[in-house]
C-alpha cells in the first residue's frame, strides 16, 4: 500500500520556503482553518434544508463568505506560502483543503460574489441550494485532493445548475441547465461564481498540470472556442429580454474573452516567452474580475426592480433611474464595466487583453498569425456587440419614461440590496481606477502558472504593456476627463443663462390619449426595435457574404455534374 | 520632453482646436453648399448660434435626470480629454504618455454611449430610434477601427499614437500599403464618430440623417450647445488624426529646426482645410448611403485592417 506520500495529489506540489516568514505561515494556517470552518458551516446549514429557518440561512452565508474574503485577502496581501490541511498523519486523505497562490484570489472574487448576493437577496429568497452551491464552489477552489474535488464537483453541478423545482420547463436536453435568458437575483451566484470557479479550474488544469511545454493546438483549441464562445454570448445579450438575462449573456461572454486570454498565455508559455503569458493571463484575469462583478451588480440591480417594478423584462421597464437612484447608479457602473469605456475595469482588462494579442501575432510565424487575426476579429465584434447590449439594457430599463403603471410605482425600500449594490460599484470603481495594484496581488499566480511577473510593468499609476514608454493610465485618464468635465461646467456658468424650464417631451407633435397621462409608452424605442436596429445590418452583411460563398460553390457543383 | 515645454504645447493645441472647430463645422457647411451651387452661410455661422443657444433658457423633458442633462458635457469633456491626447502639430506635448489608440477609441465610445444614453432618456420616438441607429453604427465600425490600431500598432512598435506618428515615415512599400489599408478601415469608425455623411444633416429624420443629430432631438439652449461644440470638436480630432496619420510629415518636435516649429500650424491648417473640403465634396455630391451601404462599407473596413493586419504579419514588418 502506498505511503500517504508518495499518493499523487491532485493539485502540482508546490515546495514550501522554509526560510518563509513564520507570520505569514501561521496565517495560512489560521486562513485553511477559517476556510474549512466556513465550508463546513455553508455544508451544514444546506444539507439542514427546511429546518433551518432562511434568516438563520442567510446569517450563515453572510459569515461564511465574509469570512472566506477577508482571509483570502490576508493571504493575498501577505504574500504567503502555499499549504495544505491535512485531516490528521496517516489519514486517507493526504489534504483536506489546500490554498496556495492559485486559488486565493479566486476565492476572494468568489467570497466577495457571494457576500454581495447574500446581502441583497431577502432572507425568503435564501435557499438551502445557495448556501450549498456557495460551499461547494468555495471547496472546488480549495481541495487539496480528488476526493474533495469530486465531491463539491457533484455538489456545485447538483446545487447550481439542476432547475429548481417549479421553476419554468425548458424543452429537450436543455431542461438540465438552467435558462441564462430567465436569469433572475438568485442566479448571481451560480453565473458569476460558476464563471470563476470554472475559470480557475481549468487555469490550474492548463498552467500546472500541463507541464512546462503544453501542445500548441490546445493554446488554438482555447483561443478560437474562447473567441466563437464570446461572439455567441454577446448576440444573445443582445437578444435578451430580461435584465438577468443581458447580465448572464455578459458573465459568459467574459469567460470567452478571459479563455481567449488563456489560449495567448498558454502559446506563449509554449514559445517561452514568459512576458507574453504573463501579459496575456494578466488581462484574462482582470477582464474576468470585471465582468465578474458587473454581471452580479446588473443581477442584484435587476432583483431590486424586479421586486420594486414587479417585471424585469426590459418591455415593461423604463425610467427607473429616477424612482430607485442608487440602484440606477449602481447599474450605471456595471454598464460603463460591460460597455467598456475608460476609465473602467472592463477597459482596463481588455487594454491588456488586446496588448497581449497585439504581441501575440508575432507568436509563430504566417500560419499562426492567420488564426489569431482571425481571433481579433471576432473579439472586436464581440466587444462591439457586448458594449450595445450594455447600453441596450440600461438604457431601455432604466431611462426614458415607464412602460407599464407598476413600473411607475416603483419605490426604493431596500437598504441592504442598496448597500451591497453600492459596495460592489466601490470595489468596480476602484478596480478599473487601479488596475497596476491589482495586477500585483495577482504575482505569485502568474509566477505559478509559469508566467513571469509583470515587474515594473503593473506600476501604481501606469500599466504598460512593455518597460518603456507609454501605457494605460487609468487614474491620469481619469483626472483628465474629471478636469475636461470641470472645466466644461465652469465655462457654461459663467457664460450660459442659469435656469432651465421643464416641459412636455416633443414628439414631433403627436400628442398622447387623455387616458395616458403619462405618455404613450410605446411610443418609445422597445427592446425589440433596438434589437432589430443593431441585427438587421449585420444579418444583411451575413446574406451577401453567404451568397458571395454560395454562388462558386454553386458554379462548381454545376460544373462537375456537367463534367460527370 | 520636458513639462516646461509639453504642458503649455498641450494647452496651446487644446486651445487652438476648441477655437478651430466651429470654423470648419462652418466651412465645411459653406463649402457644402457653395459645392451644391447655393451660396450657404457664413463660415463663423456656427460660433454665432453657440453664443445665441447659450443665452437662451434651455427647455428640458418633463421625465429628464441629471444624466439628460450632464450627458453633453460628458461627450464634450471626452472630446476635450482626446484633444489633448491626439497630436496635432507637434510631437511635443504633455498627452504623450497617455494617448494610445485604444485610450482614443474608448474615450471615442464614451462620447457616444453619453449620446445613445441621452437619445434614451429623453423617452420619445426620434430619440430612441436615433440611440438604435447611432449603437449599431458603432457596433459595425468597432472591428475596422480596432483592426486599424493593430496595424498602426504593429508598424509603430506599439499603439501609443506619438510613437506612431514618429515610426511611420520610415518603412518600405509593404508598409506603406499597409498604413494605406489601416486608413481605409478608419473611414467608417470617423464617419460613425462624426456623424458626417452626404446626409449629415440634423434635421434629417431619415435612416442615416438620424446619426447627426442622434440625440439632439430633445435639447435646446447651454445643452444644444454643448452637444455641437462637442460634434464640431469631433470633427477636428479625427480629420487631425487622419491627417496626420495619411502623411506623417509637418510634425514638430524637441530636434525640429526653428523653421519647422514654424511651418508646424500652416501644415496642420492645410491638413485640416483639406479634410474639411474633400469631406463637404463628398457630402455635396454623394448619394444617401442606404444601411445595407454602410454595413457592407464597415464589413469592407473590417476586412481592409484585417488584410494590413496579416500584410505586416507575414512580410515581417514593424514589430512590438
Amino acid at each position: 500500500m502506498a505511503s500517504a506520500a508518495e499518493r499523487v495529489s491532485f493539485v502540482a506540489a508546490t515546495p514550501c520556503n522554509p526560510s518563509a516568514d513564520a507570520d505569514a505561515t501561521v496565517l495560512t494556517h489560521v486562513a485553511l482553518t477559517g476556510f474549512s470552518l466556513a465550508v463546513a458551516l455553508l455544508f451544514g446549514v444546506g444539507a439542514g434544508g427546511r429546518f433551518v429557518p432562511p434568516p438563520a440561512r442567510r446569517l450563515a452565508v453572510l459569515v461564511a463568505a465574509g469570512v472566506s474574503l477577508v482571509l483570502a485577502l490576508l493571504v493575498l496581501l501577505a504574500g504567503s506560502e502555499a499549504a495544505t490541511l491535512a485531516l490528521a498523519p496517516g489519514a486517507p486523505m493526504e489534504g483536506l483543503l489546500r490554498i496556495d497562490a492559485l486559488s486565493a484570489p479566486f476565492v476572494a472574487l468568489l467570497s466577495l460574489v457571494g457576500l454581495a448576493a447574500a446581502v441583497a437577496l431577502p432572507p425568503a429568497r435564501h435557499s438551502a441550494r445557495h448556501a450549498l452551491l456557495l460551499g461547494a464552489l468555495l471547496l472546488l477552489l480549495l481541495a487539496a485532493d480528488a476526493a474533495s474535488f469530486g465531491f463539491a464537483l457533484l455538489v456545485a453541478l447538483l446545487a447550481g445548475f439542476l432547475p429548481a423545482p417549479g421553476g419554468p420547463k425548458r424543452p429537450g436536453w436543455r431542461r438540465a441547465v438552467p435558462s441564462l435568458a430567465a436569469a433572475d437575483e438568485t442566479m448571481a451566484l451560480p453565473i458569476a461564481g460558476a464563471a470563476v470557479a470554472g475559470f480557475a479550474l481549468l487555469l490550474r488544469l492548463l498552467f500546472v498540470l500541463g507541464g512546462p511545454e503544453p501542445p500548441l493546438w490546445w493554446a488554438l483549441a482555447l483561443l478560437l472556442l474562447g473567441a466563437a464562445g464570446a461572439v455567441a454570448a454577446a448576440f444573445r445579450a443582445v437578444r435578451a429580454h430580461d435584465l438577468g438575462g443581458v447580465a448572464g449573456s455578459a458573465m459568459a461572454a467574459g469567460l470567452g474573452l478571459g479563455a481567449v486570454g488563456l489560449g495567448l498565455a498558454l502559446a506563449a508559455k509554449g514559445a517561452d516567452l514568459p512576458e507574453l503569458s504573463a501579459l496575456a493571463l494578466g488581462g484574462a484575469l482582470l477582464l474576468l474580475q470585471a465582468q465578474a462583478l458587473a454581471a452580479t451588480q446588473l443581477l442584484l440591480a435587476a432583483a431590486v426592480v424586479g421586486r420594486a417594478a414587479g417585471s424585469t423584462r426590459l418591455d415593461r421597464l423604463g425610467g427607473v433611474m429616477r424612482l430607485l437612484p442608487f440602484t440606477g447608479g449602481g447599474a450605471l457602473v456595471a454598464t460603463a464595466s460591460l460597455a467598456f469605456v475608460p476609465p473602467s475595469a472592463g477597459f482596463a482588462g481588455l487594454w491588456l487583453l488586446l496588448q497581449a494579442l497585439l504581441r501575440g501575432l508575432r507568436l509563430g510565424g504566417p500560419w499562426l498569425a492567420v488564426p489569431l487575426s482571425l481571433v481579433l476579429l471576432a473579439l472586436t465584434l464581440a466587444v462591439g456587440l457586448l458594449a450595445a447590449a450594455a447600453l441596450r439594457a440600461f438604457g431601455i430599463a432604466f431611462l426614458g419614461r415607464p412602460r407599464a403603471p407598476r413600473t411607475a410605482g416603483a419605490e426604493e425600500t431596500e437598504r441592504p440590496a442598496r448597500l451591497a449594490l453600492l459596495a460592489l460599484a466601490g470595489v468596480c470603481i476602484l478596480a478599473g481606477l487601479l488596475p497596476g495594484p491589482l495586477l500585483r496581488l495577482f504575482a505569485p499566480l502568474l509566477g505559478m502558472a509559469g508566467a513571469a511577473g509583470m515587474g515594473g510593468r503593473a506600476g501604481f499609476l501606469v500599466l504598460a504593456a512593455r518597460g518603456e514608454g507609454g501605457g494605460y493610465a487609468a487614474l491620469g485618464i481619469a483626472c483628465l476627463l474629471a478636469l475636461a468635465f470641470a472645466l466644461v461646467t465652469l465655462v457654461v456658468r459663467r457664460l450660459a443663462t442659469p435656469g432651465h424650464r421643464v416641459g412636455p417631451a416633443w414628439e414631433s407633435g403627436a400628442t398622447s390619449p387623455p387616458w395616458l397621462p403619462f405618455g404613450d409608452p410605446a411610443s418609445q424605442c422597445g427592446p425589440e426595435s433596438f434589437t432589430e436596429a443593431l441585427l438587421a445590418p449585420l444579418a444583411g452583411i451575413r446574406a451577401r457574404l453567404g451568397g458571395a460563398l454560395r454562388r462558386p460553390l454553386a458554379r462548381v457543383w454545376r460544373g462537375e455534374r456537367r463534367a460527370r | 520632453m520636458s513639462v516646461a515645454l509639453g504642458l503649455p504645447l498641450a494647452l496651446l493645441q487644446l486651445a487652438l482646436m476648441l477655437a478651430v472647430a466651429p470654423l470648419l463645422a462652418g466651412a465645411a457647411a459653406s463649402l457644402r453648399a457653395r459645392f451644391g451651387g447655393r451660396a450657404g452661410q457664413g463660415v463663423l455661422q456656427p460660433w454665432r448660434e453657440m453664443v445665441r443657444l447659450l443665452r437662451k433658457e434651455p427647455v428640458l423633458p418633463a421625465d429628464a435626470s441629471a444624466l439628460f442633462r450632464s450627458a453633453p458635457a460628458v461627450a464634450l469633456a471626452a472630446a476635450v480629454a482626446a484633444a489633448i491626447l491626439v497630436p496635432a502639430f507637434t510631437l511635443e506635448s504633455a498627452g504623450r504618455p497617455l494617448a494610445d489608440l485604444l485610450v482614443l477609441a474608448g474615450l471615442s465610445g464614451l462620447s457616444r454611449a453619453s449620446l445613445v444614453l441621452a437619445g434614451l432618456e429623453a423617452g420619445t420616438a426620434l430619440g430612441g430610434l436615433a440611440a438604435s441607429r447611432l449603437t449599431a453604427l458603432a457596433v459595425l465600425t468597432t472591428p475596422g477601427l480596432l483592426t486599424a490600431v493593430f496595424a498602426f500598432a504593429l508598424l509603430g512598435g506599439g499603439s501609443n499614437l506619438f510613437a506612431i506618428l514618429a515610426a511611420l515615415g520610415g518603412g518600405d512599400g509593404i508598409a506603406h500599403v499597409a498604413a494605406l489599408l489601416a486608413f481605409l478601415a478608419l473611414l467608417p469608425a470617423a464617419f460613425a464618430a462624426t456623424g458626417r455623411g452626404p446626409v449629415a444633416d440634423p434635421a434629417a429624420r431619415h435612416e442615416t440623417g438620424l446619426l447627426g443629430g442622434a440625440a439632439a432631438f430633445a435639447y435646446s439652449g447651454r445643452h444644444l450647445a454643448l452637444l455641437r461644440a462637442a460634434a464640431a470638436l469631433e470633427l477636428v480630432l479625427w480629420l487631425s488624426l487622419l491627417g496626420n496619420l495619411l502623411l506623417p510629415f509637418g510634425l514638430a518636435d524637441a530636434r525640429s529646426a526653428p523653421l519647422a516649429w514654424l511651418l508646424a500650424l500652416p501644415v496642420w491648417g492645410l491638413k485640416l482645410a483639406g479634410g474639411t473640403a474633400l469631406l463637404a465634396a463628398w457630402e455635396a455630391r454623394g448619394s444617401a448611403p442606404r444601411r445595407e451601404w454602410l454595413a457592407s462599407a464597415c464589413a469592407l473596413g473590417a476586412l481592409a485592417g484585417l488584410a494590413a493586419v496579416l500584410l505586416l504579419c507575414c512580410s515581417g514588418q514593424g514589430g512590438v
